[in-house]
């Protein structure tokens, strides 16, 4: 059970990423051939004028957030260490659609967590999910916590606009404990036209990374890259922080949501005796959002606003 | 301290017998009259045809008055939502209601799987995002409201009448209007029906323990508060009928007249944004006054049991 008073106010430290993994699932699950899929999608897509997919139907393809996460929570929380708070992050929805998978997996993870998803915000979601981690770990709600990034690749309907389906299933999970003196991550979200990401995007690089970018790695979401013309190296004329970088990543196309993240995962730990510092970057093409987030190196130097919330650029 | 600036809630004005359901939602004669008699039920709001979540959410921001002139301020804007999945990908009223509301700057995104209960949760995180953000002038907006698309034949008869509303509330991390002195959440993933492809025996599982869950979480949050249930003026409860929040009352010793029942029969239960139809109820009523110490109490299938103790 989850209680709370005032929460406190905010203190120094903030989180950081202290264990990554991540997973890819090759099967669909067998919660996508429940029947009740296809009347609940009829009546959820029928307002809007949609047609669903048969073949996606006969395939019984899809996967559910909470079958995904599982293996994860398994692998990373033990009785030993539980969570205080679990916070599920993800795009397109869950082939499971009216489970409350969030309150689901709090009770499979030790510690029951309270548990949240945060949604409905493209690839931005994720860092808003960061974000609340880092908001109740400032105010006392949560020492330890865990954060799920998920998506599944079985849309039943034809899209209802402009938007990227992932091309497998996968899911990525950051155990985020207190900072404890080191440098805490540091998200930040702000509104930007596609005209001026690349402008916005270089100044905020200059900021995390003020030495210029040597021995840090950037990974870039592939919308990113893409609007900010980002996938060449010409096209890094007038972004130094990235041109002077160990390492660029560009996130596989395929992953809108995890991309970044499965990238993030598979260079942790950060900070070691190298002071690597890794910049993830992101950017949503349909809603404007410009998200990055940064895990400073071990010689870093902790930032005076670990998380900011930053008005329209 | 976290503190609801403002609340603002939208009525639909169509009301709807709850025996003009019956047919749609598989119940019978016998079950509707139950559902009157013994469930307090009577009618329920609802939207006008082709009315989409994102009008309701559009009319209820538009009540809040108090946003004019401060949507500079609006930080984070939360949508609570108590059905995790309710719109074709990637629809997404959210951003459109941003749009709207002179908010595009704001940081918006959807918090669920709190069932009916996820906009306690809402304003607690709203407070937190708001405190870490250290900007004490700054505001976040959280919004509540879905509509009816589908039907679950699955559901208990009671649960299947649902009324269809929204509400609006502005959060500041140090205001001093409707402080929030304690929130109290227990979640139980084991009683969900959708936990698998066979519900089981969920619904009497469920109904078995609703009441003592959701009189221990608040009972709980009236302690977390430092307050005894005799300091609490009202209960705003969630709006799904008159039976059960007497027998949550007995549980707690409580007497049932200080649970505000009122909108239950004539509006529904309109998922999370009763919170704040009832809230804007209350003041319409003159049931707050300053310094009354009042409970929100919310729970829904997941599972989620809330609540939330406000000082007026």
């Amino acid at each position: 059970m989850f209680q709370t008073g005032p929460p406190g106010l905010p203190e120094g430290g903030g989180v950081r990423i202290s264990r990554a993994e991540r997973r890819v699932f090759g099967e669909s699950s067998e919660l996508a051939t429940d029947p009740s899929l296809r009347p609940y999608l009829t009546d959820m897509v029928g307002a809007y004028g949609l047609a669903l997919r048969d073949p996606v139907f006969e395939a019984a393809a899809g996967h559910s957030y909470g079958e995904m996460a599982e293996p994860l929570i398994e692998a990373m929380v033990d009785a030993d260490t539980p969570v205080d708070l679990l916070v599920l992050a993800h795009g397109i929805h869950d082939v499971r659609l009216g489970r409350s998978t969030a309150t689901y997996l709090s009770s499979r993870c030790p510690g029951n967590p309270l548990a949240f998803a945060v949604c409905d915000q493209g690839v931005a979601a994720p860092f808003s999910a960061l974000r609340a981690v880092h908001a109740y770990a400032v105010t006392g709600g949560c020492r330890r916590a865990l954060l799920l990034v998920a998506e599944q690749s079985a849309l039943h309907y034809e899209p209802a606009g402009p938007a990227r389906v992932p091309d497998r299933h996968a899911a990525v999970a950051f155990l985020l404990e207190p900072a404890a003196g080191a440098a805490p991550l540091d998200v930040r979200q702000r509104a930007v036209d596609p005209g001026r990401v690349r402008e916005v995007l270089a100044a905020e690089l200059a900021e995390l990374l003020p030495g210029g970018g040597p021995g840090a790695t950037v990974i870039l979401g592939s919308d990113l890259a893409d609007v900010a013309d980002l996938a060449n190296l010409a096209g890094l004329t007038g972004l130094p922080a990235i041109a002077a970088a160990d390492e660029v990543v560009v996130a596989p196309a395929g992953q809108p949501c995890t991309g970044v993240w499965w990238e993030l995962a598979a260079r942790l730990p950060v900070g070691d005796e190298h002071g690597r510092q890794v910049v993830v970057a992101e950017y949503d093409p349909v809603l404007g959002y410009l998200c990055t987030t940064t895990s400073p190196g071990a010689g870093a130097v902790p930032g005076p606003a670990p998380v900011g919330a930053r008005g329209a650029a | 301290m976290t503190a609801l600036e403002a609340v603002a809630a939208h009525l639909p004005r169509r009301r709807v017998p709850i025996e003009e359901l019956a047919g749609h939602l598989e119940l019978s004669s016998s079950q509707v009259q139950v559902l009157r008699r013994v469930r307090g039920l009577s009618e329920v709001c609802r939207r006008e045809a082709g009315e989409l979540p994102l009008d309701l959410l559009t009319a209820a921001v538009g009540e809040l008055h108090e946003l004019r002139g401060r949507e500079h301020l609006v930080r984070h804007v939360l949508y609570a939502r108590g059905v995790p999945v309710t719109t074709p990908f990637p629809i997404n009223p959210l951003h459109e209601l941003c749009r709207r509301a002179g908010l595009a700057h704001a940081n918006a995104f959807t918090v669920t799987h709190h069932a009916c209960a996820t906009s306690l949760l809402a304003i607690d995180l709203a407070g937190r995002l708001l405190l870490a953000d250290g900007d004490r002038e700054a505001l976040a907006l959280v919004v509540a409201g879905e509509t009816i698309f589908t039907h679950d034949p699955r559901l208990p008869p009671d649960a299947r009448v649902l009324g269809e509303a929204a509400g609006a509330c502005l959060v500041s991390a140090g205001g001093r209007r409707d402080r929030v002195l304690a929130y109290v959440c227990h979640q139980r993933g084991d009683l969900d029906h959708w936990l698998t492809t066979d519900p089981g025996d969920f619904a009497e599982r469920f109904a078995r323990e609703y009441r003592e869950l959701l009189a221990e979480v608040m009972l709980a949050a009236v302690r977390r508060a430092g307050l005894e249930l005799d300091d609490i003026t009202l209960v705003l409860p969630h709006n799904v009928n008159v039976a059960s929040w007497r027998g949550v009352c007995r549980v707690l010793g409580l007497p049932p007249e200080r649970v505000m029942l009122h909108n239950v029969p004539r509006v529904g239960h309109t998922f999370a944004a009763d919170v704040f139809v009832n809230h804007r109820s209350a003041t319409e009523l003159g049931l707050l006054r300053p310094g009354d110490r009042y409970l929100v109490a919310a729970a829904g299938y997941g599972a989620t049991f809330s609540a939330m103790v406000i000082e007026h």
